[in-house]
């Protein structure tokens, strides 16, 4: 064997070692300190040094300007970072995990233009009946800056732009990293008002030291040049609190396992707005906080931070091997196929259901009697954390605001079953070709129809600018000018796909990409007492009752569709005339069973009398073979 | 309005069997007579119509769960329901009318007795002469109060989900037993009939 040969096989192995190491590096193949638990339930203390995103330590005595803390490198430390980023709220917008546990359609970003009449449900998750930001021309960058900060960052907030002029403003920007504060944080100080501020200034590698208690961020990064260098730099400046760091230079953070229910509010409350007094202090909270759990003795994940969102069938969807014994059904009822019972886990009521058909437990999911706003006559409103940015800083007050969330929206599920669901139709200007309905790109939708609807000053309100059908017909021929947009050019809205004729018209038919987008209610779970059916079957089995026949509002920048409503029966896939005549059938049940009740008397009766008779002659002739013996 | 009838129905016939039993002199007429009485006329209208809600009732509870594998729902679930109140109030009326004659005479009673016992007394042969339709019609009678119960108790807020499956389960074996003896019941009525 000659050198050369030798030399080469030798490059040959070394390389393969190197594959071999990032493959089981990229799997997680190494535990790191914080990963596995040796079992304790105590506190684990994290007193500890804080890195910057270049790796070096921060040292609040020396440095003069110093960098915000990375939690990829804090963290990072003890934790798998590259483990937890694949979690349920971390992975949506990252490329690498597109699609993996999308499960159940849940809450949509919504992307929302009152002067352009937009308001359109998108995702990174493949939902039936959202759009991907990217169909509306929404880079991963971009929506970081709408949605970013609601979330806990990761995903979108991660990854590699490909446009150069979004490559450099990351570069000043720094990539929003997840924050594993936002959740675990368990100081009183952590602001996740102020992380949101941080990510709408373009702040987003100074976002998780902004909202921390013991530093605070100044300095806007969206009005820096392209050429900023935050290292060189202090236009954007991080003030550590130094009473909050010991002669190492550690400092002690409230770092909790258990995540408080406050923690999950900023992204996931919601205000019925509808009700005069639906004000935080004059409406109950879900009846399992009220018990006293909180929203994680349920919603549980791992290291891998996948976590439980709770709904049947939720294993399907490769989540955490708890999910099936996570829902409402595994900790009230259990399940007979497991070895070990496991019903009223935490206290759980095994529920009576005392006179329910069991039919209703086929067709009907649990949140369909317990959770959500009881149904009225005509759906109400919500405003919610993510759609209307509730409690950060300037959010607006307004009930009208955009866009509107409709509920409770009784329909079939995604197995099947009729549940409350949220609703939100979609309105957006788009193109036509091959009987699809995609949304144009909102640059080209701002260049023209921000242009016609945009000239009327928009409510102050934060509610639709009424947009008039001849407003409709110039947007549409202004954007079937545009070369860019290919097929023809139609503006959905109210349920409605509205387009051009020959004549030039404004026409609708439907399509599918006008239908409404709904996603289910799980929470509030309401008390026993408040569940649907608790006062009789007429509940829902009346002829006029608001879960079959409730009128369901059509929301539209067009005024004239807004009078309209839909019966709820056509969400619930079931035969309107069927339900209404059982719901008629129901006058008579009281009757029925009177009658029922009284047949079995008489019955009962007769068999008493005639088998009284038959009972006398046993006993007579008993009596007379005891006489005779 | 079907079920309010029905109730009527229902009390009028008890205050029918309780005036006969105190030997109001309308009941007392001639065989001849009593075939075009109005009372035989009711009865044989009353059973036609139970007959025929029974059919209703036995396509309406079988056929899904039998045929197509599914719980009984819908439409049908309905039909059931609403033939089911009819049937029992038919069924009842029915009873009132019928229960005196389908009684065992201590005769029959005796003759059933050496019968069973295998002892020879008048004749070797079991006790004849409509034997099996009486026997039948308090098979029926018996099973009845079971079949109507395990559906009406369903409707009341008392038993919860697992007595919801026991009383569906009581109610659909009862149903096919019932449905059995209702065929015999006709079967042997229309062999005595004929005879």
């Amino acid at each position: 064997m000659d050198r050369k040969t030798s030399r080469k096989r030798l490059i040959i192995l070394l390389v393969c070692l190197v594959v071999v190491e990032t493959l089981v590096f990229a799997e997680g193949g190494e535990m790191l300190l914080g990963d596995e638990s040796d079992g304790s339930r105590a506190l684990s203390v994290h007193r500890i040094n804080l890195t910057a995103e270049d790796g070096q330590k921060i040292l609040v005595s020396y440095d003069k300007q110093p960098m915000p803390f990375s939690t990829r490198q804090t963290c990072g430390l003890c934790h798998s970072y590259d483990v937890i980023k694949k979690g349920w709220h971390f992975s949506a917008g990252d490329p690498n995990f597109a699609g993996e546990h999308d499960g159940r359609a849940g809450e949509p970003w919504i992307y929302v233009d009152a002067s352009t009449g937009t308001q359109i449900p998108i995702s990174y998750r493949r939902w039936k009946g959202v759009f991907d930001p990217n169909d509306v021309g929404l880079s991963r960058w971009q929506f970081t800056l709408l949605f970013g900060g609601y979330t806990p960052g990761g995903g979108a907030g991660e990854a590699d732009s490909d446009k150069p002029e979004e490559i450099m403003r990351q570069f000043v920007s720094g990539k929003l990293e997840v924050n594993c504060l936002s959740c675990h944080n368990g100081h009183a100080g952590q602001d996740q008002a102020q992380y949101a501020g941080q990510v709408k200034r373009q702040n987003l590698r100074w976002a998780p030291t902004g909202a921390c208690e013991f530093a605070s961020v100044t300095g806007v990064a969206a009005s820096q040049p392209d050429t900023y260098d935050p290292v060189m730099s202090d236009a954007i400046a991080v003030k550590y609190h130094k009473e909050a760091f010991d002669e190492m230079g550690r400092v002690l953070l409230d770092i909790v396992r258990e995540v408080p229910a406050q923690r999950c509010y900023f992204c996931h409350s919601k205000k019925d707005i509808t009700d005069s007094d639906s004000g935080k202090w004059a409406v109950d909270e879900d009846v399992h906080l009220a018990a006293g759990l909180t929203c994680v003795d349920c919603h549980r994940n791992g290291i891998d931070h996948n976590i439980i969102r709770g709904y049947e069938n939720e294993t399907k969807a490769g989540a955490n091997s708890l999910a099936a014994r996570s829902t409402c059904r595994g900790c009230h009822i259990g399940s007979d196929s497991s070895v070990s019972p496991h019903n009223g886990r935490l206290g759980a009521p095994e529920p009576k259901h005392a006179g329910i058909p069991t039919i209703h437990f086929e067709k009907l999911s649990c949140t369909a009697c317990h959770s959500g706003l009881w149904p009225r006559q005509r759906t109400r409103r919500v405003k919610t954390s993510r759609a209307h940015s509730l409690g950060s800083l300037g959010a607006s007050k307004s009930d009208d605001v955009l866009p509107h969330i409709i509920t409770p929206v009784f329909a079939r599920g995604y197995d099947g079953k009729i549940a409350p669901h949220n609703l939100i139709w979609p309105a957006f200007w788009g193109a036509l070709e091959d009987d699809k309905v995609v949304p144009i790109d909102i640059e080209i939708v701002k260049q023209t129809a921000g242009k016609i609807i945009g000239k009327d000053m928009p409510p102050a309100s934060g509610d639709w600018t009424d947009i008039t059908t001849e407003q409709i017909k110039e947007v549409l021929g202004l954007i079937s000018s545009q070369k860019s947009v290919q097929g023809q050019a139609v503006y959905v809205c109210g349920g409605k796909v509205h387009r051009l004729t020959d004549t030039g018209e404004v026409v609708t038919f439907e399509n599918v990409a006008a239908k409404p987008f709904m996603w289910p209610v799980a929470h509030n779970v309401r008390p026993l007492t408040q569940s649907q059916g608790v006062r009789s079957c007429e509940d829902c089995h009346a002829t006029d009752s608001p879960f079959f026949f409730g009128d369901v509002e059509v929301d539209s920048p067009i005024a004239a569709e807004r009078k309209q409503t839909v019966k709820m029966v056509e969400f619930e896939g079931v035969d309107k005339i069927f339900v209404k005549v059982f719901a008629f059938s129901f006058v008579f049940r009281p009757w029925l069973k009177f009658a029922a009740l009284l047949c079995c008397a008489a019955i009962t009766l007769v068999l008493l009398f005639y088998g009284l008779g038959v009972l006398g002659w046993i006993l007579r002739a008993l009596a007379k073979q005891d006489k005779d013996a | 309005m079907i079920t309010a009838v029905l109730i009527i129905l229902v009390l009028a016939a008890v205050v029918v069997l309780v005036a006969w039993r105190l030997g109001c002199p309308f009941w007392g007429c001639t065989k001849a007579q009593a075939k075009y009485h109005p009372l035989t006329i009711v009865r044989n209208l009353l059973y036609l119509l139970g007959l025929i809600l029974f059919v209703v009732l036995t396509v309406s509870g079988f056929y899904p769960p039998l045929f197509l594998g599914e719980e009984l729902s819908g439409y049908l679930l309905m039909i059931h329901v609403t033939a089911g109140g009819g049937f029992a109030g038919c069924l009842t009326l029915l009873m009132l009318m019928w229960a005196h004659r389908c009684r065992f005479s201590d005769d029959v009673l005796n003759r059933m007795l050496c019968w069973l016992a295998k002892r020879p007394q008048i004749g070797d042969s079991p006790p004849a002469g409509g034997l099996w339709p009486k026997l039948l019609f308090w098979m029926i009678t018996v099973l009845s109060l079971p079949l109507i119960l395990s559906a009406v108790l369903s409707m009341f807020p008392i038993f919860g989900t697992t007595g919801q499956y026991v009383l569906a389960g009581i109610h659909r074996g009862i149903a096919y037993a019932f449905a059995v003896v209702i065929i015999a019941h006709t079967f042997a009525m229309a062999l005595g009939r004929k005879q």
